[in-house]
C-alpha cells in the first residue's frame, strides 16, 4: 500500500509520542522504584487490612465527591444557561471561582472556622465545593452550544420539561458530564490538601505520612503505585461511557441562542439557594483569610519580595503553560482529527500521572533531573517539565475539544487553495482553536500557579512563587504575614476562571423566551 | 491538450473498490459533471483529484504533468486544484476578503483580483462581512470565489449546491456557471442531480460503481444513453422489451416503432421517453391504455397508464390538459427511440 | 463565537512569550548545579524555615562573604529529595528540622564525618556517635494546656496518665509528625516495646484529637476548643509573636513533665555535611557559625529554642534547659524508627 498522502500526521505522531513519554515519567520512575522495593517490601506494604481500608475511603471519596460535583455541576450550569435566573452571569462567574482557591486553604479555613470540621464527609465537602468547577466549565460550554431544536422536538412530541431535561439535554451533553467528571475524579485521586488538613484516609494521605512517617520513600512509591492502578480504573470507567465517533462543529447557517426556561415563582429561591453555594465555596475562605490577616502582627518581609514572587509565579506558570500546550496539541490534533486506537491511547495515556500526588510526580522529576537532564536539574525547564507532567490532560482535553469544534474540511480547503501543511497549521488550524487553546491554557496556569509540591522539589533554589511563600509562612503560624500572597494567588487566579467563563459562552447576554 | 486526465484509476478500502479503473478527459475552459448515485465513488475520485487520497493504480494528469501516478504524487497544496465543499465550508475566523484572499500570493494584484472576484460573483460591498453575517447562498458564493482566486488549474465543485433551497440553487448555478466562463477556468462538478447536471455542464460524467459509463455532452447523453440504466437515471425513460422488425424499427408493446442502435435478432431493451408519448381520444384507440394517476408538476404533469398487459406507462402532458383517473386513453408515440441488446437490460 | 475572549488569548500569548524569554535570562543566572563549591558560595537544603533562618544566613553572608544559596522545603520531603539526588546532589549542606531526618540520609552514606573540632563543641547527647550530623538547638517535648479547662494541679506528672479515661477525647496529637515519632522511639528504648504499644493502643482507645501538626493542637488549646496537646515547646513562641504578645499572655500554658518522664524528651534540630562538602572550608565555616554565640543567641530570641553550646542564655519564659528532667536518652538510639513507625501504623492513630 502506499504511503498516506497528508505528511504532517507523522510528525504530529512523533510529537504526541513524545509528549506521552513526558507524562508517563512519573509511572517510569515508580516503576523502577517499586520493582527496587522487592517483592516482600510490596507485600507487606499491599497485602494489608489498612490498605484496604485506605482503598475504600479513596473509591468511596472519589465516587461521592465526583456525583457531588456532577450534580451541583450540572444544576447550576443548567440554571446559568438555560433560566431567567436574575443575574446568571455573576452566578457563572461565582460558579467558576473557586478553581482560584487551593484546596489546602480551603481546608485550613473551613477547619479553624467550624470546630470540628474534619473527616470523611468534611473532605468530601470541601472537595466538592472546590472541585466541581473542574465539572462546571465543560457542562455549561456543552450547553451553550446544544441544539436547541432537539429539545423542542421532545416537548412538542409531548414530553414534559424534566423529562426532556433527563431524556434529550443529558443525552447531549453526556460526553462534557463525562469528561468533567474525569477531571474531578482524578483530581480528588490526587488531592493531598484538602484530606490532609481535614484528616480523610486516602491514598495521597497515606503517602504523604509515609513520607513523614521515617521518611519510607519505598512505601510512599508503592502505595503510589497502588493509586495509579485506581486511576486506570477510573479511565476505563469513563471511557466506557463515551460514544463512538467524534462529532464535528455544524457548518450550516448561524446557530440559534437557547431560549430560557422561565423559573417563575422559584426564580428567586433558586438564587437564594445559589448564592448559598457560593457563600459556602468562597465565602468561608475569605472570610477566614481577612480574618487571619486582621489578627496577625507579622507582615511580609517588603513588598518587593511580594512582587517578585508575584513575578516568579507568573513567569514559572506561564512557562509551564508554554509547554503544556505545546505538547498537547499533537495529541489533541491527533485525537479530533484521526481518531483510532492510537491516538485514543495516547490521549488516556497522558491521564494517569494526573491521580498521583504532586509530591511523587515531583520526585519522579527529580530522578529524572539528577540522572538523565542533568544540566536542566533546579532550572525552570525542569519544573515547567514537571508541570507538564502533571497538568498536560487539562490542554489535552482543551485541545481535542477545540479541535472537533473546527471542522477538518477547512483544513482540506486551505491545502487545496496551495497552502502547505505548516501554512495551514498556522493560518487555519491554530486561530480556529485559539479561543479553545486559550482555555485550555489558562486552565494549565491556574493548575501551575496553586500547585506547591513539585514545585517545592524542582524550584530553582532560592526561587519563592506565591504558593511556597504562602507555605513558607504559615508553616510558622505567620498567618497574616501569609495573606498577602494569599490574596494575590487568588486575586491572579480569578483571571484564569473569567476566561474560562467568557470562553464558554455563559458570559454572553441571552435572548429570553416570552413566558405565555 | 486536456486540462484534466484520468486514466485507469483503481482506488480501493479495504475489500471495497471505491474507483474500478476511472477514464475520463476534461477539455480546458469546460465545465463536466460527474453525475451518479450516492456511493458510485464520485466523492473518491474528487478527493483523489484534490490530493486528499492516492490512487491505488492509474494516473491523473494535470495540464499534462502527471500529479499521481506509479512513480509520482503531487501533495494537495501543490496542485493547483481548488475545492469548493457542500457547504461552503468558510474560514469563520476571515472576513469575505480574507476568505478569498487566502490562496492569494502577498503582492499588489492582490486586492484587486479580490475586487475583480467579488464583483464577479455579485458578493460588491461584502468584503468586510464575516461568514456568520452570510446567507446560505452568499456563503457558497465566496466560496467559489476563493477557489478561483489564485486561477487554480482546476476547480472541484462537490454537491455545491445541494444545500440551498430551488430558487437560489438555480440562480447561484448560472452566476457560478457564467464566472467561470468568464474567468476561463475549468471545472469539475460532484453531483446527484441530474437536472443540474444537464442544465450546467458542458459534459456529463456518468458515474455507476466505481467507473465512467459515459461521457458527453448532456444532449448526447440524454438523447444517446449508452445503456439502459443511463436512461432511466437521466431524465427518466420507459425500458419496453422488444425485438427487431426492420434494421429500423421495433416491436414492443407501443407497437412498431422507429428506432436506432445496434440490430441484432436477440431480444432488445427499448428507451421511451415520457414526453414522446401523446394522449389522444379512445375512439379510434390507436393504442388503448387506462389512466391510473396524475402528477401535476406546474410546468407539465405527468400521466401514469396502464396497457391491457398490464404493462405501466409514463406520459409528460402539458399541465392544462385535464384527465380523468380511470378513463380509457389513446396513446401515440412521436419520434425515434433507442434498442439495446436485452442482455445489457441492468447495465 | 464570543468575541470578547479573543483578544484574550492573543494577549496570554503575548505574556507567555515574555515569560519564556524572562526564563531563559533566569536559567542563565540561576545555579548552575555543578558551580557550587567554586566560588565562596555554598548550597544549603533547609527543613528549617526560611522564615526563621533567612535573618540569620544574612548575618552570616554579612560576616564571611559567602554566599548561602538555600532550598527551603518541609524536612521530610528535603529528606526524600536528598536521597533521590544521591551523590550528584547540588546541596553541600543539609539543615534538617529533626534528628530522624538527618538519620534517614546518614543511614544512606551520603553525610561526611564533622571534624571534631565542629562535634566537640556539642554535648554528646546532642550529636551523632559517627560525627555525621549535629545538634544546632534543642526542643522540648510538653504538654501545652488550657488552665480555664485543665487547672495546674490536674496535669498528669506522666504522659503515661493520658491514657486515662479522665482524658479521654481531651488530648490533642499529630502523630506523623517527626516529633511524634521520636517521642515513641524514646518510649520504646525507655520502657520497651510492649509498654510502648500499650501507650499508643490506650492513646488510641481515648479517641485524641488528631492534627496534622503542632501548631493547630497549640491554637485549639489556646483556644479552649482541646483541654491538652502533646508539641514541642517552641510553638508557644511563634503563636506568641504571631498575635504580637509576650508568651505569657497567651492562655495557653505548658506543662514540662518531671522526674525524667520520656514525655519531656529532649530531641534536636541539626545539621549534616553531604559527602561532596566534605573538604568544603566554606561549609564548614558554615555549620560553625550556627554553633557559634551569635547564630546560637539568635535561635534563643527568634525561635524560641535552647542553645546546644554552652554560655549562651535559653529563650524567656520557659524553664533552662539544664533545669528540665528529660529522660535519660541518647538521641544516637532514635535512628531505627522502622519499628516505630510500624508501631504507630498498627496504632491506627494514622491511616
Amino acid at each position: 500500500m502506499r504511503k498516506r498522502a497528508i505528511r504532517l500526521r507523522p510528525v504530529m505522531l512523533t510529537m504526541a509520542v513524545l509528549a506521552v513519554a513526558v507524562a508517563l515519567l512519573p509511572v517510569g520512575y515508580l516503576a523502577i522504584r517499586t520493582a527496587e522495593a522487592g517483592w516482600d517490601k510490596i507485600a507487606a506494604e499491599l497485602f494489608t487490612v489498612r490498605i484496604v481500608r485506605l482503598a475504600v475511603t479513596t473509591v468511596s471519596l472519589t465516587a461521592v465527591v465526583t456525583a457531588g460535583c456532577l450534580v451541583l455541576a450540572v444544576g447550576s450550569a443548567f440554571l446559568v444557561v438555560r433560566s431567567d435566573l436574575p443575574a446568571r452571569r455573576l452566578f457563572a462567574v461565582l460558579a467558576v471561582l473557586p478553581l482560584a482557591i487551593p484546596t489546602y486553604v480551603a481546608g485550613f479555613a473551613w477547619r479553624s472556622t467550624f470546630d470540628g470540621f474534619e473527616g470523611f464527609w468534611a473532605a468530601a465537602l470541601v472537595l466538592v465545593l472546590c472541585s466541581y468547577p473542574y465539572a462546571f466549565l465543560p457542562v455549561a460550554a456543552a450547553l451553550v452550544n446544544a441544539d436547541p431544536a432537539q429539545e423542542e422536538v421532545s416537548l412538542a412530541l409531548g414530553r414534559t420539561p424534566w423529562q426532556t431535561f433527563t431524556g434529550v439535554t443529558l443525552g447531549q451533553i453526556r460526553p462534557a458530564i463525562a469528561g468533567g467528571g474525569l477531571l474531578v475524579a482524578l483530581y480528588v485521586l490526587s488531592d493531598f490538601g484538602a484530606v490532609s488538613t481535614l484528616r480523610a484516609d486516602t491514598f495521597t494521605r497515606a503517602v504523604f505520612v509515609a513520607f513523614d512517617l521515617g521518611f519510607d520513600r519505598t512505601g510512599a512509591l508503592v502505595l503510589s503505585t497502588a493509586l495509579l492502578l485506581l486511576a486506570l480504573v477510573v479511565l476505563v470507567a469513563e471511557n466506557a461511557t463515551r460514544t463512538v465517533g467524534a462529532r464535528h462543529a455544524s457548518l450550516r447557517g448561524s446557530r440559534r441562542p437557547p431560549t430560557l426556561i422561565g423559573l417563575g415563582r422559584a426564580r428567586w429561591p433558586v438564587a437564594v439557594l445559589l448564592t448559598a453555594t457560593a457563600c459556602l465555596s468562597l465565602g468561608v475562605t475569605a472570610v477566614s483569610l481577612v480574618r487571619r490577616f486582621a489578627e496577625g502582627v507579622s507582615r511580609p518581609r517588603g513588598w518587593a519580595e511580594v512582587a517578585e514572587a508575584l513575578g516568579n509565579s507568573v513567569v514559572l506558570s506561564a512557562a509551564g503553560t508554554v509547554l503544556t500546550m505545546g505538547l498537547a496539541l499533537p495529541i489533541g490534533l491527533l485525537v479530533a482529527r484521526g481518531p483510532g486506537r492510537t491516538a485514543r491511547l495516547l490521549d488516556r495515556l497522558t491521564y494517569i500521572s494526573h491521580a498521583l500526588p504532586g509530591l511523587v510526580v515531583g520526585l519522579s522529576l527529580v530522578f529524572f533531573g539528577i540522572n538523565v537532564a542533568y544540566p536542566i536539574y533546579q532550572t525552570p525547564w525542569l519544573l515547567a517539565l514537571g508541570y507538564a507532567a502533571l497538568f498536560l490532560p487539562l490542554g489535552v482535553a482543551a485541545t481535542a475539544a477545540a479541535a472537533a469544534q473546527s471542522p477538518p474540511v477547512l483544513e482540506q480547503v486551505a491545502a487545496s487553495l496551495g497552502r502547505s501543511p505548516l501554512t495551514v497549521l498556522r493560518t487555519v488550524t491554530i486561530p480556529l482553536l485559539a479561543p479553545g487553546l486559550g482555555a485550555g491554557a489558562a486552565l494549565v496556569f491556574l493548575a501551575c500557579m496553586k500547585e506547591l509540591p513539585a514545585t517545592l522539589l524542582l524550584r530553582p533554589t532560592g526561587t519563592d512563587t506565591l504558593a511556597t511563600s504562602l507555605w513558607r509562612s504559615t508553616s510558622v503560624a505567620a498567618y497574616a504575614a501569609a495573606a498577602p500572597y494569599a490574596g494575590l494567588l487568588v486575586a491572579l487566579s480569578t483571571i484564569p476562571p473569567l476566561v474560562l467563563a467568557a470562553r464558554a459562552g455563559v458570559l454572553q447576554k441571552p435572548r429570553k423566551r416570552n413566558r405565555s | 491538450m486536456n486540462a484534466l486526465e484520468i486514466s485507469a484509476a483503481v482506488k480501493r478500502f479495504g475489500p471495497v473498490t471505491a474507483l474500478a479503473g476511472v477514464d475520463l478527459a476534461v477539455p480546458p475552459g469546460t465545465l463536466t459533471a460527474v453525475l451518479g448515485p450516492s456511493g458510485c465513488g464520485k466523492t473518491t475520485l474528487l478527493r483523489c483529484l484534490a490530493g486528499f487520497e492516492r490512487l491505488d493504480t492509474g494516473d491523473i494528469r494535470l495540464n499534462g504533468a502527471p500529479v499521481d501516478g506509479p512513480r509520482t504524487f503531487t501533495s494537495p497544496h501543490r496542485r493547483r486544484v481548488a475545492i469548493v465543499p457542500q457547504e461552503g465550508a468558510l474560514f469563520p475566523h476571515l472576513s469575505v476578503a480574507g476568505n478569498i484572499a487566502y490562496g492569494l500570493p502577498r503582492d499588489h494584484h492582490r486586492t484587486t483580483r479580490v475586487q475583480d472576484l467579488l464583483t464577479l460573483m455579485g458578493l460588491d460591498g461584502m468584503e468586510n462581512r464575516f461568514p456568520h453575517h452570510l446567507s446560505g447562498g452568499q456563503q457558497q458564493r465566496v466560496a467559489v470565489a476563493r477557489a478561483l482566486a489564485p486561477r487554480p488549474a482546476l476547480i472541484l465543485l462537490d454537491e455545491a449546491f445541494s444545500a440551498l433551497d430551488a430558487g437560489l440553487r438555480a440562480d447561484l448555478r448560472d452566476d457560478v456557471r457564467a464566472a467561470l466562463r468568464a474567468d476561463g477556468a475549468t471545472a469539475l462538478l460532484v453531483t446527484h442531480d441530474q437536472a443540474e447536471a444537464l442544465s450546467t455542464a458542458d459534459q456529463i460524467a456518468v458515474m455507476r460503481a466505481g467507473s465512467i459509463l459515459q461521457a458527453a455532452p448532456p444532449e448526447t447523453v440524454y438523447q444517446a444513453p449508452a445503456t439502459p440504466w443511463i436512461a432511466s437515471f437521466v431524465g427518466g425513460a420507459m425500458l419496453l422489451p422488444g425485438h427487431w422488425t426492420t434494421p429500423t424499427t421495433v416491436t414492443t408493446a407501443l407497437g412498431t416503432l422507429p428506432a436506432t442502435g445496434i440490430h441484432t435478432t436477440a431480444p432488445v431493451t427499448v428507451m421511451i421517453r415520457p414526453e414522446q408519448i401523446t394522449l389522444s381520444d379512445p375512439t379510434p384507440p390507436p393504442i388503448p391504455a387506462k389512466v391510473i394517476d396524475r402528477t401535476y408538476l406546474g410546468h407539465s404533469a405527468l400521466i401514469r397508464l396502464e396497457l391491457p398487459d398490464a404493462t405501466p406507462i409514463s406520459a409528460r402532458v402539458p399541465p392544462n390538459h385535464l384527465i380523468d383517473l380511470g378513463s380509457q386513453v389513446g396513446l401515440t408515440v412521436t419520434g425515434p427511440c433507442r434498442a439495446w441488446p436485452a442482455s445489457l437490460r441492468d447495465n | 463565537m464570543p468575541h470578547a475572549p479573543r483578544t484574550l488569548p492573543a494577549l496570554l500569548a503575548g505574556v507567555l512569550l515574555l515569560s519564556l524569554a524572562a526564563c531563559g535570562g533566569e536559567q542563565s543566572t540561576s545555579t548552575a548545579p555543578s558551580s557550587a563549591a567554586a566560588t565562596k558560595k555554598i548550597t544549603v537544603y533547609s527543613g528549617r524555615s526560611e522564615e526563621l533562618v533567612k535573618p540569620l544566613l544574612d548575618k552570616f553572608t554579612q560576616a564571611s562573604g559567602i554566599t548561602v544559596d538555600v532550598r527551603y522545603a518541609a524536612t521530610a520531603a528535603m529528606a526524600a529529595q536528598l536521597l533521590e539526588e544521591g551523590e550528584r546532589s547540588p546541596a553541600d549542606v543539609f539543615f534538617a528540622q529533626d534528628a530522624g531526618a538527618l538519620g534517614a540520609v546518614a543511614k544512606k552514606g551520603l553525610f561526611a564525618p564533622l571534624p571534631a573540632d565542629v562535634t566537640s563543641r556539642v554535648p554528646e547527647t546532642y550529636r551523632a556517635r559517627s560525627g555525621e550530623w549535629v545538634g544546632v538547638t534543642a526542643r522540648a517535648r510538653v504538654l501545652v494546656y488550657n488552665p480555664g479547662k485543665a487547672p495546674e494541679q490536674e496535669l498528669p506528672a506522666s504522659v503515661f496518665e493520658l491514657t486515662d479515661p479522665k482524658w479521654k477525647g481531651k488530648v490533642g496529637v499529630a502523630p506523623t509528625n517527626a516529633s511524634f515519632q521520636a517521642f515513641v522511639t524514646a518510649l520504646r528504648v525507655q520502657h520497651g516495646e510492649d509498654r510502648a504499644k500499650e501507650f499508643l493502643a490506650g492513646l488510641q482507645a481515648n479517641e485524641p484529637q488528631i492534627r496534622d501538626g503542632n501548631g493547630p493542637i497549640l491554637e485549639e488549646v489556646d483556644a479552649g476548643t482541646i483541654t491538652v496537646g502533646l508539641i514541642n515547646h517552641y510553638y508557644l513562641g511563634e503563636l506568641a509573636k504571631e498575635r504580637g504578645v509576650t508568651p505569657d499572655q497567651l492562655t495557653a500554658k505548658l506543662h514540662f513533665f518531671p522526674g525524667g518522664d520520656t514525655g519531656a524528651l529532649v530531641n534536636v534540630a541539626g545539621v549534616g555535611l553531604l559527602k561532596k562538602a566534605a573538604a568544603n572550608a566554606d561549609a564548614k565555616a558554615f555549620v560553625d557559625y550556627l554553633l557559634g554565640a551569635e547564630a546560637q543567641a539568635y535561635f534563643a530570641e527568634q525561635t524560641f529554642e535552647y542553645p546546644v553550646v554552652a554560655g549562651v542564655t535559653g529563650p524567656a519564659g520557659v524553664p533552662a534547659l539544664g533545669e528540665l528532667q528529660a529522660p535519660d536518652v541518647d538521641l544516637n538510639d532514635l535512628d531505627e524508627l522502622e519499628t516505630t513507625i510500624t508501631l504507630i501504623k498498627d496504632s491506627g492513630l494514622v491511616p
